[in-house]
């Protein structure tokens, strides 16, 4: 979106970042958060009221409008659950069975890709990914350059995303 | 083919919690614009995850890493050295 143009329908507008809003708002608060979605909705409702009342006047992009409303809407949210929830144990996540389907198979796909790796490859994704070694520590540990690390989880990375690609 | 975007760079060390928190603020003020660094985030996402937390890469690289311990070769160490000028 150009700067200094509001949209003509607020909500078409806003609803196209739903995906970027709900992937900011899980990153945050965990995907196994049962209140994720709700935070979301109330970005969204929030966003389109502001636009409508005019308090969005395009100065900035909506991208960078939007991403102010969810920073702060997350900062609250964590401030009131911090109060509210100081003792109490958090709840258990609701998984949805069928997300939670996709994801076993992708996670099979994945190992199947991983399993049949060269093991240059694979003790690459292994440091980097499971040990979580920084791309230098993982040159130093292997004995190769930082350059090549990266050549080598792109490399795998590409491979495993062409077999989950939905 | 499209040229990469300044950012593509920051997607891995994201998704590991690896940013500075200056880093990490631009990255997510970047992406809510970038639709293309979105796409690529999103996509790397789920991945990263499964490769963090399904235990993939505990059996397989656990078996796979044994290289890792035993010193490389004297012209692979050279090799690197030189590269790292």
């Amino acid at each position: 979106m150009v700067k200094g143009i509001k949209p003509a329908c607020p909500e078409d507008a806003v609803l196209k970042y739903r995906p970027v809003i709900s992937f900011r708002v899980r990153k945050a608060l965990g995907s196994s958060n049962p209140d994720w979605e709700d935070v979301v909705n109330e970005i969204l409702t929030q966003a389109v009221a502001k636009i409508q009342s005019g308090e969005f006047r395009g100065d900035s992009s909506i991208g960078t409008f939007l991403y102010t409303i969810t920073s702060r809407r997350i900062i609250d949210y964590i401030r009131q659950k911090t109060r509210v929830l100081k003792h109490a144990p958090e709840p258990a996540p609701y998984p949805d069975p069928h997300e939670e389907m996709e994801h076993r198979e992708r996670a099979k796909q994945v190992e199947l890709v991983v399993n049949g790796l060269k093991p240059k490859f694979r003790d690459v994704l292994y440091l980097y990914y499971y040990k979580e070694l920084s791309r230098e520590e993982v040159a130093r540990t292997l004995d190769i350059s930082p350059r090549r690390v990266s050549e080598r989880v792109n490399y795998a990375l590409k491979l495993i995303q062409k077999a989950v690609r939905k | 083919m499209k040229k990469p975007c300044h950012f593509d760079h920051l997607i891995d060390e994201y998704l590991l919690d690896k940013l500075k928190p200056e880093d990490q603020a631009a990255f997510e003020e970047h992406y809510f614009i970038c639709p293309h660094c979105f796409a690529k985030l999103d996509q790397q996402s789920e991945i990263v995850q499964i490769l963090k937390k399904e235990g993939i890469l505990e059996t397989t690289g656990g078996a796979g890493c044994e290289h890792v311990h035993k010193p490389a070769p004297w012209w692979r160490r050279l090799l690197a050295k030189l590269r790292r000028r």
